[in-house]
């Protein structure tokens, strides 16, 4: 069946016989005349006949191509089958270049020397038969397997998508890629695609599809760039976009040898599940970042303009009370105790004391151990020195051992106040840096029965018969608790007393009540008894006035104190 | 091996020291080189402490630190504190009241400040929380331990009304042997641990 069509000159795309413009490239037909081809709905015409129909058509190029391919057919063997040499043209160009190089005329093979050489020798069209040629044998050599492959390929996933795949089914498409071997007349899938785009020729008819002849030939090569810039983009396109991907469902396989293309059916179900990637966050990545956002907020939140603050007017009133504080202790201290002091009441651990002081006998062996810190030295001092001034009159051998930095110092400076206990009458035995350590050590050395050989002895004898009591001087709690644990164990024997600030003792009247210790004395009280049963000092006297009057003001102040802070805080709003 | 060899030194001084309670009389003598390693331990310690302050603080001056001026006077006070104990001796009376006319006030200064602040805390507290019953207690108790320290107290009144002092003095030894039974108990069980090698302080 004859139509006519007008072949746009510029591109050389085919055109219905009434059209003004090219439908590719729009370019006005008004001056080119329709015409007459064969219409590609004919499927019992041989491809030779349409072709030699067509043959007037032919550009110059391809029509000396076309009679080098007649010759070249005629001059090869009979037994080639018209299969062979059908569709293939570039085959054919390419046979027949090499079978007839000997009996081509001299200016050919000076034409083609010069196109060898010269990139820009050829002319248009045959630049793009050289790379329409390049293009198939490429095509040929590497994709019939390779485009088998990356089409399993996508079929796993490009993202993680686990296969699910039968091998079976893997060798059904083997199978059905085998049987296409021997379709014949198919053609290149790019090919098919480019009548695709050009809506000419469907896909199922795609068995019955002849070359339209050389006309056709000439359009689809006009048109092969095009036609490889959408394949690209289709391609771009399938692997870009995975969920299209799957909505598909039919996919082009192509058939090896034959490079023809097939539709496979793809199931219902997808061939392989996918997996959509999870986004992962650990309970402290996500604290950070909730964090991260209350801080952000926190920064633009709007903020009340600060106040600010006056000054209290209580200001004044406190400083007048803390004026009236100091004036009234330094009035109290200076001024001192006039006349005889009342002493406080006896505690049964104050009596215990001074009855184990009363009861020591003359040349008594004791042990003092210092454990307290210079802030706590006149308040031990004034206890001590009635103490050691009647061990000084009894003749007492004292030894002295420190379980604080400040200890050396500190009795020293006690015992230079005294002036009664000086020279060969005090053992030092020095420092332990831990309490309990001199305590273990101390009682150890009283139980030894053999002695370890080659040991250096120690310059500080003890005494041989153990100690006949043992005084310790604490400001803490903690000090004094390490000794009476270690001696209570070790030295049984032994009395143990204890003078101590008024802060340490409540904590160690447990050891009074269990009979560990004979007896405590404490503060300010205890100095206070103890000068009034075995001296006739005033030390402890003249600070006892002022004591009182501290400790008064103390109480209002807290009174005052607590009633203020209680009104303020009603005043603020405060639950009761 | 390392951590086998102190595990194995450390089963065997404790359970020598637990041991010398019992037996102190046949291992006092080893017990007594046991303690000595300790104490000269501690002393080295002690040194290497020394070590890392002055360098700490040399750091400190060299990179012009904020209030790097503290590091000077330190400096200062610890090189004429070492200087003149080398020279003269812990027994010299010069050297003597110099460390306690220095020493004592400052820290009977810092007591003072512990007081007020103990009582401004005090106070913070009842405006805080308002009059509650934790709050008024603890008024009523800390005024009630002033009155009975005056001791005036005691000798005005007779010997009924003593009879109640004593017993509002004797209250607080209830906490009292709360908190040291509970220490003991702790002590205990600590050293267990250690023994049993449960807790390895050492290794940390």
């Amino acid at each position: 069946m004859m139509t006519e069509k007008i072949f746009c000159p510029e591109c050389g795309a085919e055109n219905p016989a009434n059209s003004t413009s090219c439908e590719v490239c729009h370019t006005p037909l008004h001056n080119d005349e329709p015409e007459s081809i064969i219409s590609p709905q004919q499927p019992d015409r041989d491809d030779f006949d349409l072709l030699n129909a067509a043959e007037d058509d032919l550009p110059g190029l391809l029509h000396a191509l076309k009679q080098e391919q007649e010759e070249d057919v005629l001059s090869a063997d009979e037994s080639i089958s018209g299969e062979e040499t059908s569709l293939e043209s570039e085959d054919i160009f390419d046979s027949a270049d090499d079978q007839v190089g000997d009996d081509i005329p001299d200016w050919l093979h000076r034409i083609r020397q010069r196109a060898s050489t010269e990139e820009d020798s050829a002319g248009e069209i045959t630049q793009k038969i050289s790379a329409a040629k390049d293009s198939l044998a490429g095509e040929k050599r590497s994709s019939q397997h390779e485009s088998f492959e990356s089409w399993i390929q996508k079929l796993r996933g490009p993202v993680g998508g686990v296969p699910t795949q039968k091998p079976e089914e893997e060798a059904d498409l083997e199978d059905t890629e085998a049987e296409e071997e021997v379709v014949e007349h198919k053609e290149p899938d790019w090919l098919q695609k480019i009548r695709h785009a050009e809506g000419k020729i469907t896909s199922s008819d795609s068995a019955e599809r002849i070359d339209d002849g050389e006309d056709g030939s000439l359009n689809w090569l006009v048109n092969l760039e095009k036609g490889e810039e959408e394949e690209t983009e289709d391609q771009s396109e399938s692997e870009g976009d995975g969920e299209e991907f799957l909505d598909e469902s039919t996919q082009q396989v192509e058939a090896e040898g034959s490079g023809a293309t097939q539709e496979v059916l793809i199931e219902d179900e997808p061939a392989f599940e996918v997996i959509p990637p999870k986004l992962q966050v650990t309970p402290e990545e996500k604290t950070q970042a909730e964090k991260l956002s209350s801080m952000i907020m926190d920064e633009a939140a709007p903020r009340p303009i600060r106040k600010i603050k006056r000054r209290s007017p209580l200001g004044s009133a406190r400083f007048f009370f803390a004026l009236l504080l100091i004036a009234s202790m330094g009035i109290s201290l200076f001024l001192g105790q006039r006349g005889s002091i009342q002493s406080p009441a006896i505690d049964p651990q104050t009596e215990g004391f001074l009855s184990w002081v009363r009861n020591l006998p003359k040349d008594s062996s004791l042990l003092l151990i210092f454990d307290y810190q210079p802030a706590f030295s006149s308040e031990i001092n004034l206890i001590a020195t009635p103490v050691l001034e009647m061990l000084a009159e009894q003749e007492s051998n004292i030894s002295v051992i420190s379980s604080s930095l400040s200890g050396p110092v500190l009795y020293r400076q006690l015992f230079q106040e005294i002036g009664a206990l000086e020279g060969e009458t005090i053992l030092d035995l020095g420092y332990f840096p831990i309490g309990a350590y001199g305590a273990f050590d101390l009682g150890m050395g009283f139980s030894a029965n053999w002695v370890l050989t080659g040991l250096p002895e120690s310059a500080k004898n003890l005494p041989e018969d153990g100690f006949d009591g043992i005084l310790i001087f604490a400001d803490t709690y903690e000090g004094a608790r390490a000794w009476i644990e270690q001696f209570t164990i070790l030295m049984p024997d032994t009395s143990i007393n204890l003078l101590v600030t008024d802060q340490a003792m409540p904590m160690l009247m447990p050891y009074f009540d269990s009979g560990q210790i004979k007896g405590i004395i404490s503060g300010l009280n205890g100095s206070v008894i103890l000068e009034t049963e075995f001296s006739d000092g005033s030390q402890a006297a003249a600070r006892w006035w002022a004591y009182q009057v501290g400790l008064i003001l103390l109480m209002g102040v807290m009174v005052v104190g607590a009633i203020y802070a209680g009104n303020q805080h009603k005043e603020e709003g405060g639950e009761q | 091996m390392k951590k086998g060899l102190a595990i194995f030194v450390l089963i065997l001084v404790g359970i020598s020291v637990l041991g010398g309670y019992f037996f102190p009389a046949a291992l006092s003598p080893l017990l007594n080189l046991l303690i000595d390693w300790g104490i000269l331990l501690l002393g080295t310690a002690g040194l290497v402490g020394v070590y890392y302050l002055i360098k700490q603080h040399v750091g400190s001056i060299a990179r012009h630190e904020k209030r790097f001026i503290l590091s000077i006077v330190m400096l200062a006070a610890f090189s004429v504190t070492l200087i003149l104990g080398l020279i003269s001796s812990i027994q010299d009376p010069l050297f003597i009241d110099l460390m306690i006319n220095v020493q004592t006030p400052v820290e009977t200064s810092l007591l003072a400040i512990l007081a007020v602040v103990l009582m401004t805390a005090s106070f913070r507290l009842i405006s805080t929380r308002g009059w509650t019953p934790m709050s008024i207690s603890f008024l009523v108790s800390a005024v009630i331990s002033l009155a009975l320290n005056i001791g005036v107290v005691n000798s005005a009144l007779g010997n009924e009304a003593s009879a109640v002092i004593h017993y509002l003095r004797r209250l607080p030894l209830v906490g009292a042997r709360g908190i040291l039974l509970g220490m003991a108990l702790g002590g205990l069980i600590v050293g267990m641990r250690v023994l049993l090698t449960i807790d390895k302080p050492y290794g940390e």
